[in-house]
């Protein structure tokens, strides 16, 4: 586990915004909770920020990847695809 | 491969699977994703096979749902809303011609306006509004879901209204067995005419707006299975299964110290953790 608290403490300021961003996005779906249109907008939003993050943290690592940038598409999608079979 | 080293090579970083659970790989995970999107699509094709109703069984009372919208309104201090049997004669055609039309909105698919249903019941309204609710369980949550909506809020708490009408009704709509609640609300155009027959209409108050409008069978042998508990069991299954893969990763990869070009399983732990707490907490429920 040691490794995984030194890689979070090294990228803080990433895993930070990456919480920001799972945190908008449980925030938009319980606002407009009444919104279907709005809800899908936000889980389809929620998963190309994911995304986003990913690649924006492996190139400031210097160690991004097509193979990243797909492990990172496939998880979005696994996620996004869930959520709107609940909407 | 042994059953063992088939289940390492799966589920575990491994030398074989070049440190990374061979389901975390794109190829899988789209396996994953594919065989998610047909469950789903078996799912509703199910009643052809078993004797299985798709639909929602609702405890919903037009009473209740009376009561909580003028609980509503007395904690907002406004004047609590009569039951008036011509809107809840209302409600019941426009609930009616839904399923009868096979059709979930306000307008109807030639264009008809809910304040049709005003004027075919003998309601001549100075004010009208409209909420509706389907696929719901609880008459809770739906009050709960019109008042997180601003437009329903308004409609429900409006000052502007002095009747409700309200229809529960059972029925078919896109071959789904549903509950759907209409509820109108409205102020009659001529006041002092009508204020009379209001009175009257308070003690004959008790005509229960409910109707069944499904089949017979379904009261049998016939099982009724809700289609959103379905598909929440299943993306439950699928992220937990997800999520212990990505939890042993952590481990397992920290433990060993091996060091590896791959995207950070912290990452997709966090989302899937987040999108696992909103499968759980999401409820059936649609409103309009």
């Amino acid at each position: 586990m040691k490794n995984v608290f030194h890689d979070i403490t090294r990228h803080m300021p990433h895993y930070l915004s990456l919480f920001g961003i799972v945190g908008l996005g449980c925030l938009g779906l319980i606002v407009f909770s009444y919104d279907q249109g709005f809800r899908m907008a936000v889980t389809v939003a929620l998963g190309a920020a994911f995304v986003a993050w990913g690649v924006v943290h492996h190139w400031l690592h210097d160690d991004l990847h097509f193979k990243i940038v797909l492990e990172y598409l496939f998880t979005a999608i696994l996620g996004v695809i869930v959520l709107l079979s609940l909407i | 491969m042994s059953f063992f080293g088939t289940l390492v090579h799966l589920f575990i970083p491994h030398s074989s699977n070049n440190h990374r659970a061979k389901f975390l790989h794109p190829f899988f995970v789209g396996i994953f994703i594919s065989v998610f999107v047909g469950s789903q699509l078996l799912a509703s094709f199910l009643p052809f096979f078993a004797p299985i109703v798709l639909g929602y069984s609702s405890k919903i009372t037009p009473e209740k749902i009376v009561e909580l919208t003028n609980q509503e309104r007395t904690k907002s201090g406004r004047k609590v809303l009569q039951m008036d049997d011509d809107l809840n004669r209302a409600a019941l055609l426009k609930a009616a011609d839904m399923f009868a039309r096979d059709y979930w909105a306000h307008n109807s698919p030639d264009g008809q306006e809910p304040w049709h249903f005003f004027i075919e019941a003998d309601y001549q309204y100075k004010y009208a509004g409209e909420n509706l609710a389907r696929d719901f369980t609880k008459d809770e949550d739906v009050v709960l879901a019109w008042i997180a909506s601003p437009s329903h809020k308004e409609n429900l708490l409006s000052s502007r209204y002095e009747d409700m009408g309200i229809a529960v009704v059972e029925g078919e709509l896109g071959g789904i067995k549903t509950t759907l609640v209409v509820q109108l609300f409205g102020t009659r155009i001529n006041l002092a005419a009508v204020l009379p027959r209001v009175e009257a209409q308070t003690e004959k108050s008790s005509v229960v707006p409910y109707l069944n409008l499904g089949s017979e069978q379904v009261a049998g042998k016939i099982v009724s299975i809700s289609p959103f508990s379905i598909k929440k069991s299943l993306a439950i299954f699928l992220i937990s299964v997800f999520v212990f893969i990505f939890v042993l990763d952590i481990l397992l990869i920290s433990r060993n110290n091996v060091q590896r070009r791959s995207s950070r399983s912290f990452a997709h732990l966090s989302f899937l953790v987040v999108i696992l707490a909103i499968v759980l907490l999401s409820r059936s429920g649609v409103i309009m």
